[in-house]
This record gives C-alpha cells, sequence and structure tokens, in this order.
C-alpha cells in the first residue's frame, strides 16, 4: 500500500482493512495522532486527507492508497510552528494534551475552508473532537487567535 | 523528537545532568552522590550549561501540576526559569528518599501543590544557599554579602557566576540545617501565570504519553475481561483469532484473556473473534432497578452511622414544619481520553513499567510481585497522563499488563479498547439522598440530609479502614465540618449500601453528589419559602466560615445575579472541598425543553496561589467535567453488564454545549494552600439545575439531567 504522509512517500504492508490510524502509529511510528474511541466518536485520530480532516481510526488504509495524508507531525514548518500551533500556546489551551492533536488538525482544516470564523463555525467544526479535559473554551480562543495570525501573514 | 516528563532515566539524570543535587531528608553525602547508583531522592539538579531539572513527584495529567511545582522550587531557587526542565520522578527511590513514613507516591484527592509545596521550597533554598556558598569560597567573600537573580550569583563588587558555573563545587558543600529563605514579598514566579511548561510538546504531538511508548521487539496486547464484575474465563475457541495474520498468541487468565499481536490492530480484531464461555458468577442478575432499590432502602435503614448532630433531633420536628425530598445519582466512569495501557519489559534482572499512573508506589509494588524481583530491581516510568480524573489511581489494567509479560517474556504493550474501560472501570458510586428541612417563621432552622450508597475505602483496604470513622466519613464528604452553612438543628447521618460494581475516586469524589444534594435542597427551600436563593445562603453561612461569604459575593457580582440576560435564567451553588472554596453562577435557556448554557461565573478561593492562569483552567475545566455528567453520561446495568461502551451511549460534553466559563480568584494568601483539581466539578450540576428551576418550575432531583427532564422522571 503506497501514499503520502507528510510531504513523505511511503509503503506499509498492513492488510487493507486496517484504519490508516493503527498504520500510522504501528507501522509508521506517527504517535501523535491518538486513539481514543475507534468509532469516530472523539475526534483524537484526526487528520488530513487530500487537505479534509478524516476520523482515521474508521478510515481503512486501502482508501488512502495513492493520496495524500498529513498528521500533526507534518504541521509545522522545517524550523518553528504552524500558526494554529502557535495560537494553541498563547491561548494555554492544553491541559492533558491528548486530544489536541487532534483538535488542532480540526481547525487547521477548518480555518482552510472558513477563513474567518464565527463562534458557531468553530462549534460545528471542532464538536467532533471530544476532550475530556473540557478545554473547549480555551480551543474556541485559540481558533479566533489563529484566525488573526493568518489574517495578518496574508 | 519526542517530550516527556519522564524522558531522562534516573541514571541519565545523574550522570547527565545531576551535577548539584538537593535532598530533602537525606544527609548531604548521600544526596550529593552524583553519577552513584544511590536512591534518587532529590528534587533539582543543574548542569553545568546551567540546565536545571527539577524532579516532580506528583504526575502530570493535565492539571499542570509539573509547572506549578517547578515554579515553588525554582521560586526558591532563584532560577532562572527559562532554563526549568521538569521530569516526573520514579517511584522507589523517591519513596526511600522520603523515609520511612511516607509510603505511598500518589497524585490524587487535589493534594500535589498542598502537600508539595514546603518540601519543594527547603529543596529550593537549600540549593540556593549551596550555590551561594559556592561562590563565596570561590570568592572569598561571606555569604551574606552575596545576592542572587534569576540563576545568577552577584558579589557586590560588580563579579556573578551563573548556577551552572557553580554547581560542581555547590554540589560538594554539606546542605545547612537552616538555609535561608528568600523573603515571600519577593516572589518572582509563584503567583504569576508562567506559561505551562508542556505546551509545545502538546500542540506538537511530541508528548509522550503511555500509548506512545516504544521499546525494540515490542508486542502489543488487547485483553477482555468477563463482562459480569467477578466473573471468570470459562471455555475459549481461539481458532479463528489466531488465524488473523498478525497475532502471535491467546493467553488464557483466569479472569480476562490476551490476545499478543505485533501490532495493535489484529490483537484487537482477534479478541473480537475469540468465542468465550464465561462463568458469571453471582452478579449476573445485576440490573440499575436493584441498585435503585437498594439505594432507596438505604434511605429507609435502621442504623445510620451520624457524621454531624447538633440541636435537636430530626425525629422531634413537627411534622407542619419539615420539607423532605429524595435525591439520586448514578453511577459514572472517568473515561480518560487515553484509553487505559502500560508497557512491560521484563529482564532476569530488572523490570521496567511506562505507565500514566497516579500511583506509582503500586506499580512497583505490583510488577515486584509479578516478577519475583526484588522492589529496588523495578522501574516504574510515568510519561504524560491523558487524562487521570482518579481513574489511574487503580492498577487493575496494570496488573494485567504484568500478567501478560511474565507469560510472554517479551516486552509488551497492553492498550484497552475504549469499551473494555468503560466497562470496568473503578465507578463514581452513585447515590441517593433524603434531604429534610425545618422550617418555621419563614426561616431554616434545621437541616437532616441522609446519603445511601456504597463506600470506595471499603473496596481498597478492607480490613485496615472499615469501621474507622474516617472510613465511614468518606461518603459523607462535603456535610460535615467543611459544611458553611449553620442551622439550630443538624443531622448528617450516612448508610452503607453494598453493592458489587466496582467503585473509585472519581474527580471530587463524594463532593460530586453532597454538593447536588444539599446545593439543590437549599434552592428548594428558598423558593417554598419565598426567599432569593442568594439570600438564603448569605443568612445561613455561620461566622466560623465567613471566607465563603467573600467567594459567594464575588460570583454573585461578576456573574450579575438577578440581572440575567432577556430569556435567561440564572442558578448558583456553593461549596468546598479540598481545602478550596467555590461558588458558581449559571446563566442558561430553554430550548425545545432542554437547558442550553449559557455562561458560567465562578469564584474560587483556594488559599495562596502558585498560577494564577493554572488555578483557571482547573476551575473550568472542572466545572464543565461536572457539566459533562450532569448533562448526560450515566451508566447502567443489565444482566450484570455495564450497558455503556463508548461515546455514543457515554456522551460527553461537546464544544458545542460547552459555554465560557469565567474565572474570579479571591485573594487570600494567608489562608492554608488549598486543591484546585477538583474544585471546580462539585458546584456546577446543583447551579444549573437551581437555574432550570428558575426558568421551568420542575426541580431535577436524579442526574443527569437530560434524560430526566425528557422522561419526566425529575
Ligand atoms: S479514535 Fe477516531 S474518532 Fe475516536
Ligand atoms: S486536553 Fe485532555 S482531553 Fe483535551
Amino acid at each position: 500500500m503506497k501514499f503520502t504522509v507528510n510531504g513523505k512517500a511511503v509503503e506499509v504492508s498492513a492488510t487493507p482493512d486496517t484504519p490508516l490510524l493503527w498504520v500510522l502509529r504501528d507501522h509508521l511510528d506517527l504517535t501523535g495522532t491518538k486513539f481514543g474511541c475507534g468509532l469516530a466518536q472523539c475526534g483524537a485520530c484526526t487528520v488530513h486527507l487530500d487537505g479534509r480532516a478524516i476520523r482515521s481510526c474508521v478510515t481503512p488504509v486501502v482508501e488512502v492508497q495513492g493520496r495524500t495524508v498529513r498528521t500533526i507531525e507534518g504541521l509545522a514548518p522545517e524550523q518553528g510552528l504552524h500558526p494554529v500551533q502557535t495560537a494553541w500556546i498563547e491561548a494555554g489551551a492544553p491541559q492533558c494534551g491528548y486530544c489536541q492533536s487532534g483538535q488542532i488538525m480540526s481547525a487547521v482544516a477548518l480555518l482552510a475552508a472558513v477563513p474567518d470564523p464565527t463562534d458557531a463555525d468553530i462549534d460545528a467544526a471542532l464538536s467532533p473532537n471530544l476532550c475530556r479535559c473540557a478545554t473547549y473554551p480555551r480551543i474556541r480562543d485559540a481558533v479566533h487567535r489563529a484566525a488573526a495570525r493568518m489574517r495578518d501573514a496574508r | 523528537m519526542r517530550s516527556s516528563p519522564q524522558s531522562l532515566s534516573r541514571r541519565g539524570f545523574l550522570a547527565g545532568l545531576g551535577v548539584l543535587l538537593v535532598a530533602v531528608h537525606l544527609p548531604p553525602a548521600e544526596a550529593a552522590a552524583v553519577g552513584s547508583p544511590s536512591p534518587l531522592s532529590a528534587f533539582v539538579g543543574i548542569a553545568a550549561d546551567g540546565t536545571t531539572t527539577i524532579l516532580s513527584p506528583s504526575s502530570e495529567m493535565g492539571q499542570g501540576v509539573c509547572t506549578a511545582l517547578a515554579q515553588l522550587l525554582a521560586e526558591e531557587l532563584d532560577a532562572d526559569w527559562s532554563l526549568v526542565r521538569v521530569v516526573t520522578t520514579e517511584g522507589p527511590e523517591f519513596r526511600r528518599s522520603l523515609g520511612p513514613g511516607y509510603t505511598m507516591q500518589v497524585t490524587g484527592g487535589s493534594t500535589s501543590v498542598p502537600v508539595w509545596s514546603e518540601p519543594l521550597r527547603a529543596a529550593g533554598a537549600s540549593a540556593r544557599d549551596r550555590l551561594v556558598r559556592a561562590a563565596a569560597a570561590r570568592w572569598g567573600a561571606p555569604a551574606a554579602s552575596l545576592t542572587t537573580d534569576a540563576g545568577v550569583v552577584h558579589h557586590p563588587d560588580g563579579r556573578s557566576a551563573t548556577y551552572g558555573e557553580l554547581a560542581l563545587e555547590a554540589s560538594k558543600l554539606r546542605a545547612s540545617r537552616n538555609p535561608p529563605r528568600k523573603p515571600r514579598t519577593v516572589d518572582r514566579l509563584v503567583g504569576t501565570s508562567v506559561p505551562r511548561n508542556d505546551l509545545v510538546a502538546k500542540v506538537t504531538g511530541a508528548a509522550t504519553f503511555g500509548v506512545d511508548i516504544r521499546i525494540p521487539g515490542m508486542l502489543r496486547a488487547c485483553s477482555v475481561a468477563c463482562p459480569v464484575f467477578g466473573g471468570r474465563v470459562g471455555a475459549v475457541e481461539d481458532a479463528a483469532a489466531r488465524a488473523i495474520p498478525g497475532v502471535r498468541d491467546v493467553l488464557v487468565f483466569e479472569d480476562f484473556v490476551a490476545v499478543v499481536a505485533d501490532t495493535w490492530w489484529p490483537a484487537k480484531r482477534a479478541v473480537e473473534a475469540l468465542k468465550i464461555t464465561w462463568e458469571e458468577g453471582a452478579n449476573a442478575g445485576l440490573d440499575s432497578a436493584g441498585v435503585s432499590a437498594a439505594l432507596r432502602a438505604g434511605l429507609d435503614a435502621e442504623r445510620p452511622f451520624v457524621g454531624r448532630s447538633e440541636g435537636r433531633s430530626p425525629a422531634l420536628w413537627p411534622a407542619e414544619e419539615v420539607l423532605s425530598a429524595d435525591y439520586e445519582v448514578p453511577y459514572l466512569d472517568h473515561a480518560p481520553m487515553e484509553p487505559l495501557n502500560c508497557t512491560v519489559h521484563i529482564q532476569p534482572d530488572r523490570c521496567d513499567v511506562w505507565v500514566g499512573t497516579q500511583v506509582q508506589t503500586m506499580v512497583l509494588q505490583a510488577a515486584a510481585k509479578a516478577t519475583g524481583l526484588r522492589e529496588e530491581q523495578v522501574f516504574v516510568h510515568t510519561p504524560y497522563l491523558g487524562g487521570g480524573f482518579g481513574r489511574r489511581g487503580n492498577n487493575d489494567w496494570v496488573e494485567q499488563a504484568l500478567a501478560i509479560a511474565v507469560r510472554l517474556q517479551k516486552p509488551v504493550q497492553l492498550l484497552w479498547t475504549r469499551e473494555e474501560g468503560i466497562r470496568h472501570g473503578f465507578y463514581r458510586p452513585a447515590f441517593a439522598g433524603r434531604l429534610r428541612a425545618r422550617v418555621a417563621a419563614g426561616e431554616v432552622r434545621g437541616l437532616h440530609v441522609r446519603v445511601a450508597g456504597d463506600n470506595i475505602l471499603h473496596r481498597y483496604r478492607p480490613r485496615l479502614l472499615q469501621g474507622l470513622p474516617l472510613a465511614k466519613a468518606l461518603p459523607m464528604e462535603g456535610l460535615l465540618e467543611s459544611s458553611p452553612y449553620g442551622f439550630d438543628d443538624v443531622r448528617m447521618e450516612g448508610v452503607l449500601v453494598d453493592l458489587p460494581v466496582p467503585i473509585g475516586f472519581w474527580r471530587s469524589v463524594s463532593h460530586s453528589y453532597t454538593a447536588f444534594f444539599v446545593e439543590s435542597f437549599l434552592d428548594e427551600v428558598a423558593a417554598k419559602i419565598g426567599v432569593d436563593s442568594v439570600a438564603l445562603r448569605r443568612g445561613l453561612i455561620r461566622d466560623s466560615h465567613a471566607r465563603f461569604r467573600a467567594v459567594l459575593e464575588l460570583a454573585v457580582e461578576k456573574g450579575a445575579w438577578g440581572k440575567p440576560e432577556a430569556g435567561r435564567f440564572q442558578g448558583v451553588a456553593l461549596h468546598e472541598s479540598f481545602g478550596s472554596i467555590c461558588a458558581q453562577v449559571v446563566e442558561l435557556s430553554m430550548v425545545g425543553g432542554l437547558p442550553k448554557v449559557h455562561r458560567i461565573t465562578a469564584a474560587v478561593d483556594c488559599g495562596p496561589v502558585v498560577n494564577p492562569d493554572l488555578v483557571r483552567a482547573q476551575i473550568m475545566g472542572g466545572a464543565l467535567f461536572g457539566l459533562s455528567e450532569a448533562l448526560g453520561a450515566r451508566l447502567d446495568f443489565k444482566a450484570g453488564r455495564v450497558v455503556q461502551g463508548n461515546f455514543h451511549d457515554y456522551p460527553l460534553l461537546r464544544m458545542k454545549d460547552a459555554p465560557n466559563v469565567e474565572v474570579h480568584i479571591v485573594e487570600n494568601p494567608t489562608a492554608p494552600v488549598g486543591g484546585i483539581g477538583e474544585i471546580g466539578t462539585p458546584p456546577i450540576a446543583p447551579a444549573v439545575c437551581n437555574a432550570i428551576f428558575a426558568a421551568t418550575g420542575r426541580r431535577v432531583r436524579s442526574l443527569p439531567i437530560l434524560p430526566a427532564l425528557a422522561g419526566g422522571k425529575a
């Protein structure tokens, strides 16, 4: 099975029904993407497939053949951080941090589609992502900060 | 690159970084032993480049403790904060370093800052003193003439040396008996919102959680236990499971079955492919109706434990003066975001365990027992915890992982499914409460509360604890002396209802329901006698509990009590837990018969504040954690099994239902240090239910709220 992860071509020998999540974590050792439920209920496993946010725990690897995957590890440029990551730090969003990779991947996808989201846009785009530490208000703040940063950078 | 609070091994720490080590209770010679395999009994080390490594005795599970504890030590050390790194210490060395009186390493009960403030400040002061004396020796100057500032020692003539330059010399000096302390008035770090030290790791995916541990040659395991509590494995048919590519072995134990594979996915699929006949045992008849009936029977029991009694017995209250209502809360799971997992590597002379735990000592003891090694040969590594909330104060899955590793004799990582986690928890116990008030001449003269449910301490150390008043009082936390309210007649009672469901410490423990019972019922009483909810509380707060007034008033002021936006309704609650006081004002509207919470305003008095931003984060998270379970979550039982299994039927709060939480801190720097991790949780359920009453006239007396409103069970 061949596809692209974070700009690199990879080939893995998992069975076709293996969810992308486990290919990333156990075959490619990209452990930033997390397992939380396995049922598309929590968003911890959110990655981008051809730029769209998907739940990798329910995406068989066969479906990503020949396509492009981006994970939390592929977000930041060589040096430094993605503006969404910087905004997350500014807002002091993470607590335990376990959900945050998925939250950030959902936010990046949202901001690509809606550069200046309202609270309602954020609530809609990020409600698939659970945070047991309930950092939601700070995540909302972080998304607004990220939108402002990205606007300024344009 | 990975980052973890345990990314340095003990020996790596000692050999590579630990030039200056400061022990709190060890003789200095031993404490300063650098590079030797002596017990790690220290809290700080400074390398030649100035890197200051602080050892946290507490696990980082999101509460920010690795930042707060480091602030305390770095303050007295007068360290350069930009050079501070934090790692969670390992169990055995740490425990031994503190001497025989300290037997358990536990992160829980909101105790980290209250317990560790003083030892860590002392360690920082001792280290600073040695650095100053090293500089004094170097310069031939009196130590008292030297000053420190952010990692540098200064001579009055302008000379200076960094801590890194002085660390080696300082490590050779004996620690002073009573090293000088910095005056509190010059605190530079403590009391400020320095950013958490784990932010970069946690936004880049670099933070290492237990589930991210990778050991060369490590196999993966998935396990399933009998769905009926206490049941055992009967027959196992495993041909289909073994046929799945990647599966190495199927291991059958007394009460669970594990599949081991090269990667986790085949192990999980193979577990699903097993055909297991369980010996379900005595609890196969357990169901929710039975639990409820047992709790209600508890409310009518003959001889309760009396935890507090003042004035006349409620038995003598005139019937016409009595108001009464029964309340109930369900079992709840902790459901930390990171499913439970544990990695074990056994070698002939040592055993390494990597696990997100709140109880390193229990892990250590279990590993020694399972492997037959001595405790000194066991190394417990604590990566970041993907949430704890009390669940990781148990050791059940660790024992499974150890049993699997002993059988396999290969490094192995056990990872539970979410379903296994929800169905085999140590739950917040279900409880019923009967609340009675005596009201005469428009005033509340008496309060009589009886709670009935199971006692967590009976599960932990039965022989030791059963019967002790302390143990009997645990389910009544929040009803006894900490309660702010005074009445002519008070009676607080507890009834033990023994149920076959595993229970444990869940964020805020008994406060999670005692606050709901009392703060809801007081609102009922206020409505009955036609008094404003806040006014009623103001009148009932005892003079001995004056701190509560300031907290209530601040929440009332900032939350604009009495002046909700149009179409919105307010509720209030006030509760003390773990030495800190929290009041919350909630504003909500009803949409299609269900509550939509718009705003939560919290005030908190936790005594001295180490890091205001962490306090705000914990109160925010604690309140929304409580809102989560108040709204929708409950565990049901049917045919001995937990009905729920994943987030579709154990619904947690999502972004769209999470209002902003405004947190205001009551400055109280001279009070004792209070906890902060659990304090935000207790008041939210009653505050929301009180607001629902204000909106609808309906009183929710059983949680969670949404089914109660939908089913008319309120
Ligand atoms: S693990 Fe994929 S959504 Fe929860
Ligand atoms: S930060 Fe802990 S689950 Fe989101």
